[in-house]
C-alpha cells in the first residue's frame, strides 16, 4: 500500500489472520442482515467479533483483513477503529479492568476503587502488569449509576465494588488463568 | 439579486452562499471559514468557524446557512 | 402512590421470557393491532396520548411519527435508540434486562404503524449481556411468528436486527446513530434534512427511545385519551427516573408525572432520603446535559411554587431558575459533594466524548476542561470563572448537535449558582488542595435550610 503515514501505532506485522470457518458463516450472516450494497454496517459487529477473536486487539494486520472481508479500503477500518473506545490498538492484559469514573460514580467513591486496583495490582492506570494478566483503564459512564461505583472486566459488570469485593475478585481471577469464560460476540446478532 | 451584507449591498446570482457573496465584496466583513474546499462536494459548513447572523430573513432565501 | 403502567409486571418471575409473559397478557395488544387496527389509528392514538420522547429531548413522538415521509418508494427504517450513555441514566438497560417482550411488542406495533419493514436495535457496546438477553427474547418471538414474513396471517412482515455500538456517547444523538449504523464514525449530520427524510441509507428513518417504544404498548392498550389523563398537563402518562448520588434507596421507579420533587427524594416509597442523614446540595434532574438546581430551587420554584416531576414544571424560570426533565437521569448531590469537582468531571465526560467535528465543541470543551481542572486543584484565578462563563456562552448554539449545548450547561449553571464554591476555590488553594473539602464550603444564608 502506497501513501501509507507510518506510525509507531500502526507498524504492519504481516502476519497472516483469518477467522474460523464457523465465525466466517456467522458473519456471512450478520452481512445478510443490511441491504445488499450495504455490508459497511456491518464493519461495527465484524470490528468487536475480531478484537475478541484474533488476539485480543486490533492489530494493523487484523484490520486490513476486516477490509479486505467487506470489499472496503483500510482507511475506512482505520478510522472506526480509532473512534470508539471499545477498540483496543495495543496489546491489552487477558483482564481488562475497566472503572466508571463519571459523575454519580465519582460521588460514590471511585476515585477509592482505582486507588485501591492500582495499589494491589502494582501499576499506574493506563498500563498494564508485568504478567500480562491485568490492564486497568479508567472509562466514561457505563449506564448502571444506581449500583455505583461500577467497574466492567472484558464487558461483565461488577457493581457496587468496594476494596473488599475487589481484593476477593482479583484473586479469582489470579487462579483462572487462561482467558475468561464470556460469550461470544459472534452469536449474539 | 441583491444582498445586504454589514451596510454594504452586493449584487449576486441565485444560489450563491452568503461566504460567497462576503468574500466577491472582500475586506474586513468575509468570515474565516476552515473546512470548506470548492473541489470536494459536501464539505463546509461543519466546523461552524464561518457561522453568521442574518438580521432580515428575506435576503437568506435563496442562499444556503453554511456559509 | 401513583399509577405504575410499564413496569407492571416487572415482579413476576420470568417474565423475561415468552410463554410467562404471554400468560400475562402480552402479545394480546399485537394482536389485537394487527387485526382491527390501521397504521393511521395507532399513529392517532400515539399523537392523542401526549407521549414525548423519553430519551431526553421530549419532542411529542406523535408529531415526529406525523413527519415520516411516505411518498417515497424508498424503504423505511425504524431504528430503537439502546445507546443509553448519560451519566445518571440507567433505566433503558433495566427495561430491556427485565421486560425485553415489552420492548419487542412496542417494536412490532411502531413499525406497523409507520409502515416499517426492517427494524435496527442500536445497542451500546458495553451492554453485552442485554444483547444476550434480546438476542433471546427476538428468536423467541421468531420462533412464535410475532416476527418475521407473514406475522400471525395479517401479511405484514418485519424484521428486527440488533447492531452494537462501540462505546461512544454521542452515538446517542441521532443523526449520529444513524452515522454510526452505516459503518462510519459517530459523526452527527447537519440537520436539515431531517432523518424523516433522509435518515439511514438516505431513507425516511425514525429514531426513538427505548422506553417511549415500550411505552406505545400501554397506551394502544388503554386508549390515547385515557393515557392523556394520567400525568399532569402537557406531561402525560408516566416515566421511569433512575435515581442514583447519594441518597438511601437509588435505582429504577416509575412515576406518575406530577409528582412533587420534595416527595420523590425523601418519601420511603422512592429515594428514601439522602444517605447518612446528610442534608441535600444540588440535584441534576435529567441527566448530566441538563443544569444542576441548588437544593432550595429544586424543591420550589423562584415564585415559591412546588416543583412537580413534569417537563413544565421543571422547566419553569428557564436557564436563570429552572433545569429540564431531560431523560429522566437523577443525580443527588448531598453536603459533602464538591461542586467544582462534579463540574470538572463532567466536563472530562464531554471533552473525551466530542466528536471532533465542529469546532465550537471541540475546542470550547478541550479549553474548559484544563481550567476547571486548575480551580479544583487549588490553581485558580479570577478570571477563570468569567473566562469559563464566556466559552460555555459561546458554544451554546453554534454547534451541528445539541451535545454542545448538553457540554456548556452544566458549566454555565454551576457557576450561576454555586459562584461561591468556585471563588473560595481560588481564595484557599491550601485547603482545596488537601482536604476532602466539600462540606467546608461556607453557604450564603439564605440558602440550605433543607433536612
Amino acid at each position: 500500500m502506497s501513501n501509507r503515514i507510518d506510525h509507531k501505532l500502526y507498524s504492519k506485522e504481516n502476519k497472516k489472520v483469518e477467522f474460523s470457518a464457523e465465525t466466517l458463516m456467522q458473519i456471512r450472516k450478520i452481512i445478510a442482515h443490511y441491504p445488499d450494497d450495504r455490508q459497511k454496517s456491518a464493519l461495527l459487529p465484524v470490528l468487536h467479533i475480531a478484537q475478541q477473536e484474533l488476539g485480543g486487539y486490533l492489530s494493523v494486520d487484523v484490520m486490513d483483513y476486516v477490509a479486505s472481508l467487506l470489499s472496503l479500503e483500510p482507511i475506512e477500518v482505520y478510522e472506526v477503529a480509532t473512534f470508539y473506545s471499545m477498540f483496543f490498538l495495543e496489546p491489552v492484559g487477558t483482564f481488562v479492568i475497566e472503572v466508571c469514573e463519571t459523575g454519580p460514580c465519582a460521588i460514590c467513591g471511585s476515585d477509592y476503587i482505582v486507588n485501591h486496583l492500582e495499589k494491589i495490582l502494582g501499576i499506574k492506570t493506563g498500563d498494564t502488569t508485568p504478567d500480562g494478566l491485568f490492564t486497568l483503564k479508567t472509562v466514561e459512564c457505563l449506564g448502571s449509576c444506581g449500583t455505583a461505583p461500577v467497574m466492567q472486566i472484558n464487558t461483565v459488570f461488577h457493581e457496587s465494588m468496594t476494596p473488599e469485593k475487589i481484593d476477593l475478585l482479583i484473586s479469582e481471577l489470579r487462579n483462572k488463568n487462561n482467558k475468561p469464560s464470556e460469550s461470544r460476540w459472534a452469536e449474539l446478532f | 439579486m441583491k444582498v445586504t451584507i454589514d451596510n454594504i449591498a452586493i449584487e449576486v446570482d441565485e444560489g450563491t452562499t452568503i461566504l460567497e457573496a462576503a468574500r466577491k465584496i472582500g475586506g474586513k466583513i468575509v468570515p474565516p471559514a476552515m473546512c470548506w474546499y470548492s473541489k470536494l462536494k459536501g464539505s463546509g459548513g461543519k466546523c461552524r468557524t464561518c457561522l453568521v447572523r442574518v438580521a432580515q430573513s428575506s435576503a437568506f432565501e435563496f442562499f444556503t446557512w453554511d456559509g | 402512590m401513583g399509577r405504575i403502567i410499564l413496569t407492571e409486571k416487572i415482579g413476576i418471575p420470568g417474565i423475561d421470557e415468552i410463554s410467562v409473559y404471554r400468560d400475562n397478557g402480552g402479545y394480546s395488544v399485537l394482536q389485537k393491532v394487527l387485526k382491527d387496527m390501521m397504521p393511521a389509528d395507532i399513529v392517532r392514538e400515539v399523537t392523542k396520548s401526549g407521549l414525548r420522547g423519553r430519551g431526553g429531548a421530549g419532542f411529542p413522538t406523535g408529531l415526529k411519527w406525523s413527519f415520516l415521509d411516505r411518498k417515497t418508494d424508498k424503504p423505511r427504517y425504524l431504528v430503537c435508540n439502546a445507546d443509553e450513555s448519560e451519566p445518571g441514566t440507567f433505566k433503558d438497560r433495566y427495561l430491556m434486562e427485565k421486560l425485553p417482550h415489552l420492548l419487542i411488542e412496542g417494536l412490532i406495533i411502531s413499525c406497523y404503524a409507520l409502515g416499517v419493514k426492517t427494524c435496527y436495535i442500536y445497542v451500546r457496546g458495553e451492554f453485552k449481556s442485554i444483547l444476550g438477553i434480546l438476542k433471546k427474547a427476538l428468536e423467541e418471538a421468531y420462533h412464535q411468528r410475532f416476527l418475521g414474513t407473514n406475522i400471525l396471517e395479517s401479511g405484514y412482515s418485519l424484521d428486527v436486527f440488533l447492531h452494537p455500538g462501540g462505546g461512544a456517547y454521542i452515538c446517542g444523538e441521532e443523526t449520529a446513530m444513524l452515522e454510526s449504523l452505516e459503518g462510519k464514525r459517530g459523526n452527527p449530520r447537519i440537520k436539515p434534512p431531517f432523518p424523516a427524510y433522509k435518515g439511514l441509507y438516505d431513507c425516511p428513518t425514525v429514531v426513538n427511545n427505548v422506553e417511549t417504544l415500550a411505552t406505545v404498548v400501554p397506551i394502544i392498550e388503554m386508549g390515547g385519551e385515557n393515557y392523556a389523563r394520567i400525568g399532569k398537563g402537557k406531561s402525560t402518562g408516566t416515566k421511569l427516573i433512575s435515581a442514583c448520588g447519594n441518597i438511601n434507596k437509588p435505582g429504577v421507579y416509575e412515576i406518575e408525572m406530577g409528582l412533587p420533587v420534595e416527595d420523590f427524594i425523601y418519601s420511603e416509597e422512592y429515594c428514601g432520603g439522602i444517605k447518612n442523614g446528610k442534608r441535600l446540595k444540588a440535584v441534576v434532574p435529567g441527566g448530566s446535559s441538563v443544569p444542576v438546581l441548588p437544593a432550595e430551587l429544586i424543591l420550589r420554584t423562584l415564585k415559591g411554587k412546588q416543583r412537580l416531576m413534569t417537563y413544565e414544571s421543571l422547566s419553569e424560570g428557564g436557564f436563570d431558575s429552572g433545569t429540564m426533565l431531560g431523560s429522566g437521569g437523577f443525580i443527588v448531590y448531598d453536603e459533602d459533594a464538591c461542586m467544582v469537582r462534579n463540574t470538572w468531571n463532567f466536563t472530562r465526560f464531554y471533552r473525551h466524548e466530542s466528536c471532533g467535528q465542529c469546532s465550537p465543541c471541540r475546542e470550547g470543551t478541550a479549553w474548559m476542561e484544563p481550567v476547571l481542572r486548575r480551580i479544583e486543584h487549588g490553581e485558580g484565578k479570577y478570571s477563570d470563572i468569567d473566562l469559563l462563563v464566556s466559552i460555555a456562552d459561546k458554544i451554546e448554539g453554534n454547534t451541528i448537535c445539541p451535545f454542545g449545548d448538553a457540554a456548556a450547561w452544566p458549566v454555565s449553571s454551576a457557576i450561576r449558582h454555586f459562584r461561591h464554591e468556585f471563588e473560595f476555590h481560588i481564595e484557599h488553594p491550601e485547603i482545596v488542595k488537601n482536604t476532602d473539602h466539600g462540606s467546608l464550603i461556607e453557604y450564603p444564608e439564605s440558602s440550605i435550610q433543607y433536612r
